[in-house]
């Protein structure tokens, strides 16, 4: 996962759960000094969280809690493990621990603000960033509030800190569906400037090779905050955070951006996105969908298929009707060597939502894969009425036809695909399957099949 | 025909790994199989699978020299073991068989320990028998090619063209072409082929798929060998199958790629002596029914066996040595790629 938003939120937790002027090292030699005491566990838990043993950090952090429960260190070390792990019960109650133990602490107030983002509380979120801003010194309050954007604006650049704070509020404000108070906050602390074209700067980064995924995502982001009327760049922020998870402030910039924008056109493509990709009228909670992040990454970055599997049934227990988890379930079967067993997941996650274009795709892939051509054709041709700009569904219904002697068939297709990859793609993307055609052209049909590649073309349309 | 076009180039492609590495031995009782010369006083005899090819009997088949393989045209009635004869299958599966399992299970040079090392090479070569490749594919010839469909095979092989062919398919499969091979392949560089002749043998590769399959072929041994290995791993240890067969999947774009460069440059050889006009009627040949026809059921039969054979011949391996006692070369399997 790049950072971005869920960066943030990770930051923060590090930040609390980790000294960062503390290298590894040092932390070592503390524990050494300090035994099997508490701090010492925390320290360990700390370090493990740093070398990426992640299962390891919150079960030394549970043993830190356990060992001392009145240590406000050791319960937010708990909590913010547990919270990372997706163990939000627990950490939940570390929390509330916590509090109890230090109920004027702004360290504990910030990891519940982040916390109860996660889950969906916004107003408890926003009430508790509003209580560390009441500790502060009512000079600094005032100014924090009322200065003009030109004196905030340095004064977050001074300190990233307080720049942070700033840009939780926001996104928090967004997420609650608060858009308009978001962008008020934004540019009362100078984080966006009117008369700023925010939108052609980030088409001008997703466009050049020097700028990095998260520069792009940051610069869509500021165009949404800056530029009300931008529904493309809108659109596109919307589609960047569907594909990492993002389900509802992906929805509300979607919805946003297919408001705004005044093409007819583009309004029914909002639509159907939000019907095909973002599960239409069935929305996603927001403990889920959160759920459903932290299992990718202990899938994905982890390789911690028993703790993701857990997690992707329990996002199932909350959200039955989100589709994404059912294709992460096929994969784990995938994984096990189970293909009826990943079948019969996508086939779930179709029953719970027939109109999920990716569980489609996926299933319809599956089955070529099995070389079972008929159930195959008959899944990626749903897949690409659903989606017709789907040049992997394409590619794959194509060979479907092929395999099946409907040279036809496969030529409709595949000249459909190939117009459409040099039109948005240029030839590079679709290189092997145009080789493939120019052959078959030429000399009529061959004994290998079709090649299928599965290019990742258009953002929001990628991921799962 | 593909079948006989796959196995030219997988025997060139796969012999060249390991050919002239191989050692045979007898130790008392036992035939000893070695990557490393055996010691000081023992003479070392020639890899096995470049012997003569029994016949052997399958079902009602009985699989040997055909008669009709001697003679001249002939307009009799075909059988599939004359056409299996006269395209030179048989002659080639015994350098198949032998490249496919030493090319791609025998471990290599410090992996394991010289008797260890023997171990492995001995079962390879117990399992990759040619019979075995040659029963299977007779078998599904026989059960699946129409009468008409044989016929029209048999006038091909039966004719002075398709003898030539399968003259210099069966030639060039020997482990003996190979520095030919490869001095003609390193003379493309210099004096590529034609546009014509390069055309006809793109086309030779488009209608027997060859360097697709030879890549199957190849995929096929090393998922085999990948899973076997994962299975006999320690369960705390163990990588999941699925991931195994993502990662072996994952080389087939680069392996394709590879293996259809070497494919072409391979082909260009082999038919080098032929006109243009001649390869030409071969590839129409291919790709006629018949053609066709022969390619598909003996390249389902051959990658079944090859597929069943690997999967035993693994299996076997990591029973006898299990993974404990392989050096750590193997490559490290992490989590899986982003969906």
């Amino acid at each position: 996962m790049k950072s971005r938003m869920k960066g943030r939120i990770i930051a923060a937790i590090v930040v609390a759960l980790v000294a960062l002027s503390a290298s590894t090292s040092v932390a070592q030699r503390r524990v050494a000094a300090l035994g099997d005491s508490p701090a010492a566990l925390v320290e360990r838990a700390r370090a493990a969280y740093n070398q990426g043993r992640y299962q390891d950090a919150l079960e030394t952090a549970r043993r830190a809690a356990e060992a001392a429960p009145r240590s406000l260190p050791a319960q937010l070390a708990r909590g913010g493990m547990a919270e990372f792990m997706g163990e939000f019960d627990e950490a939940s109650q570390a929390y509330a621990r916590a509090q109890s133990l230090a109920p004027d602490d702004n360290t504990t107030r910030y990891r519940l603000a982040l916390f109860s983002t996660r889950v969906g509380d916004y107003d408890r979120a926003l009430r508790e960033l509003d209580a560390i801003l009441a500790t502060q010194p009512r000079a600094a309050q005032l100014f924090f509030r009322f200065a003009p954007p030109f004196l905030q604006k340095p004064l977050l650049q001074q300190s990233p800190a307080l720049e942070q704070f700033v840009q939780l509020q926001i996104d928090i404000m967004m997420e609650k569906g608060d858009l308009a108070g978001a962008r008020r906050l934004a540019r009362g602390h100078g984080i966006v400037e009117p008369g700023r074209d925010y939108c052609t700067e980030a088409n001008a980064k997703k466009r050049g090779k020097g700028s990095s995924d998260d520069d792009v995502f940051k610069a869509f982001r500021l165009a949404a905050l800056g530029q009300p009327d931008s529904a493309d760049c809108i659109w596109w922020y919307g589609q960047w955070l569907t594909d990492e998870g993002y389900m509802r402030l992906g929805r509300l910039m979607v919805e946003e951006g297919t408001r705004v924008t005044p093409i007819p056109a583009n309004k029914e493509s909002g639509h159907r996105f939000m019907r095909i990709r973002l599960g239409g009228e069935r929305p996603v909670a927001k403990r889920a969908e959160s759920l459903f992040m932290i299992a990718k990454q202990r899938y994905l970055r982890d390789g911690d298929a028993d703790g993701a599997a857990r997690l992707f049934d329990e996002i199932l227990r909350l959200s039955p009707a989100f589709a994404r988890p059912y294709s992460y379930k096929a994969r784990l079967a995938l994984d096990d060597g189970d293909r009826e067993a990943a079948q019969r997941w996508l086939q779930r996650g179709i029953e719970a939502d027939s109109e999920s274009w990716r569980t489609w795709h996926n299933l319809g892939r599956l089955l070529l894969e099995a070389e079972r051509w008929e159930d195959a054709e008959r899944a990626l041709a749903r897949t690409i009425e659903l989606f017709p700009d789907d040049l992997g569904g394409r590619f794959a219904l194509a060979r479907a036809l092929y395999a099946r002697s409907d040279f036809e068939g496969y030529r409709t297709q595949i000249e459909l695909a190939l117009r459409f990859a040099r039109a948005c793609c240029g030839p590079d993307v679709a290189k092997a399957p145009a080789d493939f055609f120019m052959k078959f052209q030429r000399w009529g049909p061959g004994a290998a099949l079709p090649p299928t590649p599965d290019p990742r073309t258009i953002l929001g349309w990628n991921q799962d | 025909m593909k079948n006989v076009v796959v196995l030219v180039v997988l025997v060139a492609l796969a012999a060249p790994a390991h050919a002239g590495e191989i050692y045979r031995w007898v130790e008392g009782s036992t035939v000893v199989y070695s990557d490393r010369p055996p010691q000081d006083g023992v003479v070392a005899t020639e890899m096995p699978g470049r012997e003569p090819l029994p016949a052997v009997t399958a079902g009602a088949a009985t699989i040997g020299p055909s008669s009709s393989a001697e003679n001249g045209v002939s307009t009799a009635p075909a059988t599939v073991n004359e056409v299996l004869e006269l395209s030179g299958a048989r002659a080639q599966l015994a350098g198949l068989a032998a490249s496919l399992g030493s090319g791609y299970l025998l471990p290599r040079r410090h992996q394991l320990d010289a008797r260890d090392g023997a171990r492995v090479a001995g079962i390879i070569a117990q399992h990759f028998a040619p019979e075995r490749f040659y029963v299977a594919i007779h078998d599904e010839m026989g059960r699946r090619v129409e009468r008409e469909q044989l016929d029209a095979m048999a006038a091909w092989f039966r004719s002075p063209l398709g003898r030539r062919v399968s003259e210099l398919e069966v030639a060039a499969s020997k482990p003996e072409a190979a520095p030919a091979a490869v001095a003609f392949a390193e003379r493309l560089k210099s004096s590529p082929a034609s546009p014509a002749r390069l055309e006809l043998v793109q086309r030779l590769d488009w209608v027997t798929g060859t360097s697709t399959d030879t890549a199957e072929l190849a995929l096929v041994i090393a998922r085999s060998g990948a899973r076997a290995s994962a299975t006999a791993t320690a369960a705390d240890r163990r990588i999941r199958i699925g991931l195994v067969e993502r990662r072996v999947e994952e080389m087939r774009g680069e392996m394709g790629t590879m293996m259809s460069s070497m494919a072409l440059a391979h082909m260009l050889y082999v038919y080098s002596p032929l006109t243009d006009a001649e390869l030409n009627a071969y590839v129409d040949f291919l790709a006629s029914p018949a053609g066709r026809t022969y390619n598909r059921i003996s390249h389902v039969a051959l990658l079944r066996t090859v597929r069943d054979t690997a999967d035993r011949t693994a299996t076997e391996i990591m029973r006898a040595v299990p993974p404990p006692r392989w050096a750590a070369t193997t490559q490290k399997i992490s989590g899986p790629p982003a969906p």
